[in-house]
């Protein structure tokens, strides 16, 4: 199992731990320094070449050139290990593959692993979500072992949804918590993000069922207890006024409110994450005009 | 017949025993089935009740002798008359025959005697690059279907273009419309019985078209798998034939055969008037229509009806427009004029490597090949599409409609046929100016390469256009002028108006 992993983040370093402790002797293409004790190449080409399986463990804004300095045919598959959308066209990153080069088949893995915590060996578990299960089985070969769980789906629209609806809601639960505005809303916050979730899962035709598993409540229980976890981290450094730059999770929420356009579905938390991290409303201005809207007439 | 029992072999060895005894149960069921409701002839009851007393049997062998014989009759029903050496021949026979094929049963008497197909039926797109595809491999078309003289018409087309012959599965009610028999026995036509839903008879036919692209036939088949009951561009097809075509090319790729390639080339058939409309608009509209799958009464089985058709319809001015799309490899990638694939971005792709490993051998994967032919699927259904012609009989009929759609906006489509024959009567005025709209928005669409249009270039013109067409053919004409009304047959207008459905331009 010939496996290429692009970037020496903590995501790629763990996934390179993953896939030596499956029994694979993965090669790791990182930027600038070689890491220490890691088999690894400057040359995403050689990458390329090397590997029949090559995981993209880089923020969504590096996947396109990525793509391009890979070499990439038809014979590769692509594994994404960043979810959600292209910030230059607003393609999910799965068409954003298929688009920008020769390969058709992709998937994801997502789910609640830390990556910090899984480069200190404790156990984790993901979904590579593909509608090739030749990507899924791949995968696993890569993977899987007594370390890391890895479940198969064939939903990867839902997947990729919910790995992108999770970043959101990471980052609207930092602010909650930054703000310490108790734990009832911490659960609201929760609710009502996975309910405009499903909404919008339903519209594009994935698998609502998947926002209840690894990769939906499992990776926000995850991401929400995580201090480190970069969107989480992002909520409660904006509740306190910090200025925390672009981050994915706003990307990600405003690409998630065009698309919901498209669809005529309304996402008030989205919106209101999305207006927060444009500095166009303050944490607490967005969570009094959240709770000042019309009377619902369902919970759906 | 050998390859498709070894083929069926090779299927078998990959089930296990409840899995073989279920194959074979459910083609006894469907076959019971369908002679509740027919009578089954001497051959067909022999083979039931043979195989009905194999399924009985215990042991394997018994299921897959019964298997075997199932295929084999099928596959000899399926194979029919058609011939590798004739149609190897054909190209040098056509001449003629396909010509006099369009151009009536009665040539000289409903079709005066200068009568030119060429400037009656318009052939257009990639015409060039489908004729070297065919020389470098083999063509797969795949039309959009709106009656049974789709294939004649499509016949001429590929004559008329220099393009070979191709074979292509005609249902088996086809054949009893005589003069259609005769032609299509000899022009590559094997026969589908769609009575038969069997699992058995499924892979007979698949198998059998398999072993056509292996053998370098060309060939031709509607994914839409029946006529457009509604008149709309089909938004779904089926994708048993289709996927035929990318086990064929892997096997042919296993062989490092020299004409290893598989080209699909999409194609869109637009005519002012369709022969079945009424029949088929009816049949979809009603109720029963969803399990009506085969129509054997409808105006193709009444010779006169035909004539009349023809008659009327190839005597209009570029009332059909055949159009071959941009060919595709079975992946659904676009290719250029030398036969290579290219991917979305434009750039040359070994189309090889998404089956095959390093070394070139491809890797059997039936689920990684379902995906692939969606995809192609679904880029069939874009290119149609796009390659749709709008003409005045659909844009006019579109136009009412929706005119009167917009005037009873509390009634559903079922509803509106039925509207009463003074609420079908609209202004000529404001129909001239609900044309003019819509062309504005086809003109925007054209430009975006979303449609193709063959329009006269005034709401007047196109009204006038299509009141003329409508006077020439149906029974009931879709809109007929009433002084300076305009009345619509609702059924009828429906029907045409379907064919823009689905480019964002109001319709429900």
């Amino acid at each position: 199992m010939k496996l290429g992993v692009l970037g020496a983040g903590p995501w790629g370093r763990a996934l390179y731990g993953l896939a030596k402790a499956a029994g694979n002797d993965p090669l790791l293409g990182h930027r600038n320094h070689a890491p220490d004790g890691f088999a690894s190449t400057d040359d995403p080409a050689r990458l390329g070449a090397h590997a029949d399986l090559i995981a993209l463990a880089v923020p969504p804004s590096a996947v396109r050139g990525a793509l391009g300095a890979l070499g990439l045919t038809s014979r590769h598959r692509v594994l994404l290990i960043s979810r959600g959308f292209d910030p230059v066209s607003g393609q999910w990153l799965s068409q954003l593959v298929t688009h920008a080069s020769p390969v058709l088949r992709v998937g994801v893995l997502a789910g609640p692993g830390v990556a910090t915590e899984l480069l200190e060996g404790l156990p984790g578990a993901g979904v590579v979500a593909s509608p090739f299960t030749d990507v899924c089985r791949l995968t696993q070969q890569a993977l899987h072992s007594g370390r890391f769980r890895v479940y198969p789906s064939q939903d990867l629209r839902g997947v990729e949804l919910a790995g992108a609806a999770m970043e959101i809601l990471a980052l609207a639960v930092g602010i909650v918590d930054g703000l310490e505005l108790g734990a009832g809303l911490r659960g609201i916050v929760m609710a009502r993000g996975l309910a405009e979730a499903a909404r919008l899962a339903d519209a594009l035709g994935a698998d609502g069922r998947t926002l209840g598993g690894l990769v939906g409540v499992g990776e926000l229980v995850a991401a929400t207890s995580s201090p480190e976890h970069r969107a989480y981290a992002g909520g409660r450094a904006l509740a306190v006024g910090g200025d925390v730059g672009r981050t994915e999770a706003v990307d990600t929420a405003r690409a998630a409110l065009v698309l919901a356009g498209e669809h005529g579905i309304e996402l008030p938390l989205c919106q209101a994450v999305a207006a927060i991290g444009s500095g166009r409303l303050s944490p607490q201005d967005a969570i009094q005009r959240l709770m000042e809207r019309a009377a619902p007439t369902d919970e759906s | 017949m050998a390859q498709l029992i070894a083929r069926l072999d090779q299927r078998l060895d990959g089930l296990d025993d409840v899995a073989v005894q279920r194959l074979l149960e459910d083609t006894v069921y469907q076959e019971r089935q369908r002679f509740e409701d027919e009578s089954p002839t001497e051959d067909e009851a022999k083979l039931l009740a043979r195989i009905s007393r194999l399924a009985l049997d215990n042991r394997r062998s018994a299921w897959e002798e019964a298997c075997r014989g199932c295929v084999d009759a099928y596959a000899r029903e399926i194979h029919n008359r058609f011939s590798l050496r004739a149609y190897r021949m054909a190209t040098r026979l056509l001449p003629g025959a396909l010509t006099r094929l369009v151009t009536a049963p009665n040539a000289g008497r409903v079709i005066s005697r200068d009568f030119d197909p060429r400037a009656r039926i318009r052939i257009q797109g990639h015409v060039e690059q489908v004729k070297r595809l065919a020389e470098r491999g083999t063509v797969v078309f795949t039309p959009t279907h709106l009656s049974n003289l789709d294939s004649p018409l499509i016949g001429y087309a590929l004559f008329s273009s220099g393009l070979p012959p191709v074979a292509y599965g005609a249902g088996l009610n086809l054949f009893s419309n005589p003069v259609m028999e005769f032609w299509m026995s000899r022009l590559g036509a094997y026969t589908v019985d769609r009575r038969k839903q069997g699992q058995l008879y499924k892979e007979a036919l698949k198998g059998y078209a398999t072993e056509l692209t292996l053998r370098g036939v060309h060939s031709l088949f509607f994914p839409g798998g029946t006529r457009s009951r509604s008149g709309r561009v089909e938004k779904r097809v089926k994708k048993g034939l289709l996927g035929t075509a990318i086990v064929a090319w892997q096997e042919l790729l296993a062989q490092r055969a020299p004409r290893s390639d598989v080209f699909v080339v999409p194609m869109t058939l637009s005519t002012s008037l369709v022969l079945e409309a009424e029949t088929l608009i009816t049949d979809s509209l009603a109720r029963e229509g969803k399990s009506r799958y085969i129509i054997s009464d409808d105006e193709f089985s009444r010779p006169r009806d035909v004539a009349s058709y023809l008659s009327r319809v190839l005597n209009l001015d570029e009332a059909v427009h055949v159009t071959f799309c941009q060919p595709m490899d079975l992946l659904g990638n676009p290719v250029n004029d030398d036969g290579e694939s290219l991917d979305a971005r434009g750039r040359v792709v070994d189309r090889r490597g998404y089956v095959c490993d390093r070394d070139g051998r491809p890797e059997a994967d039936p689920q990684r090949d379902r995906v692939y032919t969606d995809r192609l699927a679904r880029r069939i259904v874009e290119s149609w599409h796009r390659e749709n012609v709008a003409l005045s009989t659909h844009v006019a009929s579109f136009a009412a409609f929706q005119m009167l759609a917009d005037r009873h906006p509390h009634l559903d489509v079922f509803h509106l046929v039925h509207l009463d024959p003074q609420r079908r009567l609209m202004e000529r005025g404001r129909l001239l100016t609900a044309i003019d709209d819509l062309l504005i928005a086809l003109s925007t669409l054209q430009q975006q390469g979303r449609i193709r249009t063959s329009l006269p270039t005034t709401a007047q013109g196109i009204l006038d256009e299509a009141v003329h067409t409508f006077g020439s053919y149906h029974t009931r004409k879709a809109l007929r002028p009433e002084g300076d009304w305009i009345a619509a047959d609702m059924e009828l207008t429906l029907y045409y108006r379907n064919r823009l459905v689905g480019y964002g331009l109001g319709d429900a």
